[in-house]
């Protein structure tokens, strides 16, 4: 936030647009401002963003309620610097005469929505038994060919690509509008890649796992990516869906170091995803309601963090 | 002087031997349904007579009728015959296609290592030698990969410039490459068709400088018809033998020279747009005379076929032009001027009347340039008709750099659907600024170069939207895309002044007084006041209209508010709902375990 922003904050955070409009203080402050460069966008900005807590403040709502407002308008801003001015305006403006717990809770909520997206999506393309051919891409065809498209099906690598998962990320994008991280190759750096998982893990409000027996083998020298991203996710309260991509998961090769995940995964009902390897409608829609409910577990975790301000 | 159109005539094609026809014609690919067609006749004939042959054959045994015997033997005969030569068909064809192969890699490049080993240094003529096996080599992986379909699927570039790890997945109909101005589109598109096409100088340069150069690569995979094939480029050397692959590309900068009057004719035979259709972009040419040699040949088609418009060219154009802008477009005469010039004129855009084609608008001569030689090369290349049906046919690989360049909005919003129809088996690359461009495209057809954070090694990568972008409005577009949703410099000016109350005031006072004095005694208000009257009450009238703005735009805030606050209303029914029924499920277990107890007993 730059140094001109943090003072049209402290002069917006006064009152109401009008009411900041007709103080001398904000004449003032226009006079010493109005020919450096960078302050019309500023001001505009800020004054937008003052129009939006004043259209928060003017429902007449509880505490409770403006809070999980004031996070759900963080929410829906498209654009970090729009978000923070916002943040800022609430916590000067508004925030004061909060109960100290609301503060806090606003404080930290809003941080995690202004860096958050909606869910990470963890999964394998590793493929030991087919190269030709991963057993998903074949297993779940029909469907697929129905998320992305049948050209995209024929001309991708079978053999390589986890097209399940780029059908799954494609429809909870492309049909419930929701934000994820998605990171179909690991490309370079091992360091790199690690870091990029670890801060996108993190972000996410939740962690989304695309289930099937190879994720649970042992793997060793190849790096189980699907086990470092559910490690880095098990010790917080985010909320964890497993999606069961195979008829059946038994552990039949569980690797011994697996147990704990293995357990936290037969411990839920997950959502699962039947074959698809024929064009038959039912099995196809079924999959399609069983994504739809993804997406609504997916936003019970946005929705939670409105839900629960503190009294 | 004339720019000439294509490289030295030194790399023009050999004449084909008569093996290498026969070879090409039985494995060629387009005729393969016909070969497994004969192949199979062969086989099942040969099986029926086989069949045959056994049940004379029983039949004899059985009735002891010697007659018999010998029609079975023939029937056998005959059938064992047919399977063999269909065995020999079949295994000459496969030995066919493996000489193909080597008569390209294996053999040429034993030459070259064999003469290049034998050279004493001061050889000039041993090595002059070898440099032309080495180029007849290329030629014959050419006209192999002339007969063959390509698509390609991914392309990858690591430790190059400008570009740390790059991945981009294509598919087989549109992909658009969006980016802003100087973040390497050009130089994209450029090291992809200088990959297929095997362009040492070209792609040369992308490892120039580079400290890690022992990783840095650049990789095109690809199918060639419906088998996996790859072409790589290293630090070093091209490491594979996929050999040259046939490409169109069409750099971004389509003009040509609007002050001459007429078309002129390149008496040399213009541009051999299969073999160097992306000479000019790889070598970053004047495009200006491939356009003129397009429509030089456009106009010696029109004198060779009876002065005609209703040539297959004319009408494709036409339609092109007409359905991109919704303008009638035409050709409507072309005459000689000179020994080798034609004068073009056109009704286009709504003008009355015709006009020379050098006075179209940039736009008109884009579409014209872009789609006259995307057709032409189709039909050089796949060898359809010229006609429409023939085109829609013909398969090939396009590339344009800044595909939008001088189009209109509207025009740019329609121009990949027209590609598509028109061309449906041609896979386009295409690089573009406009995000109007990719209203339409489906899921994996858009790419976005992003800048790459510092604590991922900086660079630029390439971002592929897992979404449609069907029915989605361009001001999402631009926001989505390119981040643009700034409000205009006017807006800003003016709701600025419109918060300054006392600068109002003095505003509106300037205005009463003027207006007063005007009226008081109008002959004596001077010019000078007239003007600073006319600018105040302008002022105001901006200001005005800016609140008016401002009013309608926190009405839009307030129902966003209240869709937020709808939401939150939502989220708090859901986690209540959420409460009862687990309040359910607890008094339910508790129920059933209720139910399950066993009965309690009363004794008198």
């Amino acid at each position: 936030m730059t140094d001109l922003q943090e003072e049209l904050i402290a002069v917006y955070a006064k009152g109401s647009v009008d009411e900041v409009h007709a103080s001398p203080e904000y004449a003032k402050f226009y006079d010493t401002n109005k020919g450096k460069p960078g302050f019309a966008a500023e001001r505009g900005l800020v004054e937008e963003m003052r129009s939006r807590v004043d259209a928060t403040l003017s429902a007449g709502q509880n505490v409770r309620d403006l809070v999980a407002t004031a996070l759900s308008i963080i929410w829906n801003l498209r654009k970090d610097k729009e978000r923070n001015v916002y943040r800022e305006l609430i916590l000067e403006a508004m925030a004061p005469v909060w109960e100290t717990k609301q503060r806090d809770y606003f404080k930290e909520k809003s941080l995690t929505l202004i860096a958050a997206r909606e869910y990470f999506l963890s999964f394998t393309s590793r493929n030991l038994g087919y190269p030709n051919q991963n057993v998903i891409n074949a297993n779940h065809r029909e469907f697929i060919k129905e998320a992305i498209g049948s050209n995209r099906y024929e001309s991708a690598d079978l053999g390589k690509e986890n097209l399940l998962a780029a059908a799954i990320d494609h429809l909870l994008r492309s049909n419930r509008r929701l934000d994820g991280f998605f990171f179909p190759k690991h490309l370079g750096d091992n360091k790199l890649v690690e870091k990029k998982l670890l801060e996108n893990c993190e972000q996410a409000l939740s962690f989304v796992q695309l289930i099937q027996e190879e994720i649970f083998r042992f793997t060793d020298p190849v790096r189980n990516w699907c086990f470092f991203e559910f490690n880095a996710v098990s010790g917080s309260n985010k909320p964890l869906i497993f999606v069961q991509v195979e008829e059946k998961i038994d552990g039949a090769d569980l690797y011994v170091d697996y147990g704990k995940w293995f357990t936290a995964f037969s411990a839920r009902d997950p959502i699962k995803l039947v074959d698809t390897r024929w064009a038959d409608r039912k099995p196809i829609e079924s999959n399609l309601a069983s994504i739809r409910d993804l997406g609504d577990q997916i936003l019970q975790s946005l929705h939670a963090i409105y839900a629960s301000v503190p009294d | 002087m004339p720019v000439p159109l294509g490289p030295p005539p030194s790399s023009r094609a050999p004449t084909r031997t008569a093996v290498s026809s026969v070879a090409s014609v039985l494995v060629s690919h387009q005729l393969r349904f016909a070969y497994f067609a004969l192949l199979a006749f062969l086989f099942l004939a040969g099986l029926a007579f086989i069949a045959l042959g056994i049940f004379l054959f029983v039949k004899s045994w059985e009735s002891q009728f010697k007659e018999a015997l010998s029609s079975a033997i023939v029937s056998l005969s005959v059938g064992a015959l047919l399977v063999l030569i269909a065995f020999v068909v079949h295994s000459a064809r496969r030995y066919l296609i493996a000489l193909k192969e080597t008569t390209a890699t294996t053999i040429a490049s034993e030459e070259i290592e064999k003469k290049l080993a034998g050279l004493k240094e001061g050889d000039f003529e041993g090595l002059d030698r070898a440099l032309l096996v080495r180029q007849r080599k290329a030629e014959l992986d050419f006209e192999r990969n002339l007969q063959s379909i390509f698509t390609l699927e991914e392309f990858t570039a690591q430790g190059i410039t400008l570009f740390r790890d790059l991945s981009w997945n294509l598919q087989p109909g549109i992909n658009v490459l969006l980016g802003r101005n100087g973040y390497g589109k050009s130089l994209i598109l450029r090291a992809l068709a200088g990959a297929i096409q095997r362009d040492e100088e070209s792609t040369k340069k992308f490892f120039e400088g580079r400290s890690d150069s022992s990783t840095a690569a650049i990789e095109v995979r690809m199918k060639r018809d419906g088998e996996r094939a790859h072409a790589r480029r290293d630090a070093q050397r091209f490491s594979d033998s996929m050999g040259k692959v046939p490409l169109l590309a069409i750099p971004d900068s389509r003009f040509f020279d609007r002050s001459q009057t007429s078309i002129v004719v390149d008496e040399a035979g213009g541009l051999d747009l299969p073999r160097d259709g992306a000479y000019h972009f790889l070598n970053q040419l004047h495009y200006g005379p491939v356009i003129q040699g397009l429509l030089g040949e456009i106009c010696l088609d029109y004198m060779d076929h009876g002065k005609s418009f209703n040539l297959p060219v004319f009408r494709f154009l036409r339609t092109c032009v007409t359905r991109l802008t919704g303008y009638t477009f035409d050709f409507y005469s072309i005459e000689r001027q000179g020994r080798t010039g034609f004068k073009v004129q056109v009704v286009t855009e709504g003008n009355e009347g015709p006009l020379p084609i050098q006075y179209a608008s940039q736009g008109t001569l884009s579409v014209i340039a872009m789609l006259g030689l995307i057709r032409s090369y189709i039909s050089a290349i796949s060898g359809q008709a010229e006609d429409q049906e023939g085109v829609q046919r013909g398969a090939g690989i396009v590339l344009i750099d800044e595909a939008d360049a001088h189009l209109h909005p509207a025009w740019q919003q329609k121009l990949p659907t027209l590609l598509r129809q028109m061309f449906p088996h041609v896979q386009f690359i295409l690089s573009a600024h406009s995000p109007l461009f990719v209203a339409g495209c489906w899921n994996g057809e858009v790419a976005i170069l992003r800048r790459q954070g510092e604590e991922f090694g900086g660079g630029f990568t390439i971002e592929q939207p897992n979404r449609d972008f069907i029915g989605v409005k361009p001001a999402d577009l631009y926001e989505q895309i390119f981040d643009i949703e700034e409000l205009d410099g006017s807006y800003l000016e003016y709701s600025q002044k419109a918060s300054q109350t006392s600068l109002r005031a003095d505003l509106d006072r300037e205005v009463a007084t003027l207006a007063e004095e005007q009226k008081s005694d109008p002959s004596a208000f001077a010019p000078a006041r007239e003007e600073q009257l006319s600018s105040s009450v302008e002022e105001s009238r901006r200001i005005r209209l800016v609140e008016e703005v401002t009013r309608q735009r926190r009405s839009e805030i307030t129902k966003e508010v209240q869709i937020a606050q709808k939401e939150v209303q939502i989220a708090k029914q859901q986690a209540q709902i959420a409460e009862q029924q687990e309040q359910i499920a607890q008094l339910q277990a508790h129920l059933s375990k209720f139910e399950s107890a066993p009965a309690i007993e009363h004794r008198p």
